[in-house]
């Protein structure tokens, strides 16, 4: 360890840039990490929610809800199907505008918002979002299911928001994999060539160690220890950087995504990507510095 | 035992530095090899530990025929022999200490074992005071010790001693040779290339003289007698060759 720390202490500039390209591709990494649990969280809540909710004619009893529940579950790939009545709906409301006292006001002190003005529905969460138009189909042809003044049946469902998210996920995915491929190459060849460089430079002293009866793995062994070094700083340099972003992030990401996702995120499920990184850079260095030993051990 | 049967190498460039070359040496022997630079000495150390291969003949050392080993074969033949190379290829960036321990760490001797070893070894040869120092605040006869203490650290059955004497005054060379005659009383086989004969009481050593990579004398003492050419012929006494 003693001759690898001074290996890498004799040639600081070749260290930097081997450390600063490993950290910036675990940087990329560690963001990945973080954009893809997050993008995963959003897309589970969007799928695990009630996803189609069909506002129902006043005036319909319990008994003809019941019924058109029963049809659905029965001709549709459904998870969940429930029927949400006017009291029902005024809780849902209330609990859903919060603390504000300006629209708690109106349902609490104004009494502008009443149980009476607010439509009984049905939810139905369905088993994947390919089972939605089968859902809306039933639920169009049923009387029960208020229109609109322009003839429309009142259904909502976030159909084109999943199939966008998912679309978005995918995309970022595979963003994030050729992203990550290539910075993996550039930080592979830029360890090799920073290695191959310093045995080369220590040719001689290779060759002398070898007259001496040294095996490959003793000679080898500190260039080796070497990549390993910038893998760990680079991992360890990286994840701060990203965990530096996710904390500079946290307002904007918490104004947008707070429903869904808990901010500021816990420190040690921040940590985890760490733990990703330290293993792949060991992967990337074992990598690289082996190619460079194995290009030198067979000239 | 070493010995060298019909050795001849010839070089890529054609260059024939050894013909036909045959001697052995004895456990516990000091053998000298003299000749003039380029007369093939230092290309006997080098087929010795490997670091070449002969065109023709074998070369077996303990019994062991090295011609053709594969590196990881020729690693115990190398720990087995120590060198002292006539660049001295003492490892610029580490002070003395650090050099002689080196070895010790190659042959994988325990860290509590290698101080030891090195501080005794340094007190050996001489130069326990300059055990901090660098190659390039040693003189170059503080170097040739350093180069021998890396050698003979690990207590090799053999040492090779490529011109020991190369750039020394003559005080500090006769102190190297007394330094080999003392390692070699302690029982090792002390084989020293050098064109530096004057110094040395060759009537009670195993004399190999060479000449444009032939030997014209050797003196071992189961050779019927030394022969010695005025033309410089491949004339050894070797006994008949055992095929």
């Amino acid at each position: 360890m003693k001759t690898t720390l001074n290996n890498i202490r004799r040639s600081p500039f070749q260290a930097l840039a081997a450390i600063l390209v490993t950290s910036l591709t675990l940087f990329i990494i560690s963001i990945f990490i973080y954009v893809s649990l997050a993008s995963q969280v959003v897309l589970n809540h969007f799928e695990t929610k009630p996803q189609i909710i069909a506002y129902l004619k006043d005036g319909h009893t319990q008994q003809q809800a019941n019924q058109l529940i029963n049809s659905i579950t029965t001709q549709t790939n459904t998870q969940d199907a429930q029927y949400i009545s006017k009291d029902q709906a005024l809780e849902i409301y209330k609990q859903s505008v919060g603390n504000d006292p300006l629209l708690l006001g109106s349902v609490t002190e104004l009494g502008l918002v009443t149980a009476e003005i607010l439509p009984a529905s049905i939810e139905v969460t369905a088993q994947s979002p390919k089972d939605f138009d089968s859902i809306v189909s039933v639920l169009e042809k049923s009387e029960l299911v208020s229109t609109t003044p322009q003839g429309q049946k009142e259904i909502d469902f976030p159909k084109d928001i999943i199939g966008e998210l998912t679309r978005w996920t995918y995309a970022i995915r595979v963003a994030g994999i050729i992203l990550i491929s290539a910075l993996s190459l550039t930080s592979v060849l830029t360890i090799m060539i920073i290695i191959s460089l310093k045995i080369a430079s220590r040719r001689v002293e290779i060759g002398t160690l070898k007259l001496l009866g040294a095996k490959s793995k003793f000679v080898l062994k500190p260039y080796l220890q070497e990549s390993m070094i910038y893998g760990l700083a680079g991992s360890v340099i990286g994840w701060l950087f990203s965990y530096i972003f996710l904390l500079y992030s946290t307002p904007f990401l918490a104004q947008r995504l707070g429903n869904i996702i808990r901010f500021p995120v816990p420190f040690l499920t921040a940590l985890a990507p760490l733990g990703i990184l330290i293993v792949f850079s060991f992967v990337l260095s074992f990598i690289s510095s082996f190619w460079a030993v194995l290009r030198f051990l067979k000239r | 035992m070493v010995i060298f049967s019909s050795v001849t190498k010839i070089f890529p460039n054609g260059d024939e530095v050894l013909s036909k070359l045959d001697f052995h040496i004895t456990a516990g022997q000091m053998v000298i090899i003299t000749g003039k630079s380029g007369s093939g000495k230092t290309t006997i150390g080098r087929l010795l530990i490997g670091d070449l291969q002969p065109t023709e003949g074998s070369i077996s050392v303990d019994g062991e025929n090295i011609v053709g080993a594969k590196q990881k074969d020729l690693i115990p033949l190398r720990r087995k022999i120590g060198t002292v190379f006539q660049d001295y290829k003492i490892i610029p960036d580490k002070t003395t200490y650090e050099n002689i321990a080196l070895n010790l760490e190659v042959a994988s001797f325990p860290k509590d074992e290698i101080n030891d070893k090195v501080e005794k070894i340094l007190e050996i040869v001489g130069i326990p005071s300059k055990k901090h120092l660098f190659p390039s605040q040693l003189s170059g006869g503080e170097l040739q010790r350093a180069s021998l203490a890396r050698a003979v650290a690990t207590e090799p059955h053999i040492l090779f001693a490529d011109e020991p004497t190369g750039n020394l005054d003559k005080v500090t060379s006769k102190e190297i040779f007394e330094l080999l005659k003392k390692i070699n009383k302690a029982g090792t086989t002390v084989i020293i290339a050098t064109h530096n004969q004057d110094l040395l009481d060759l009537g009670k050593l195993h004399h190999i003289s060479l000449d444009k990579g032939k030997i014209v004398k050797d003196t071992h003492p189961s050779k019927k007698k030394s022969v010695k050419t005025k033309d410089s012929q491949p004339k050894t006494a070797t006994k008949k060759k055992k095929k």
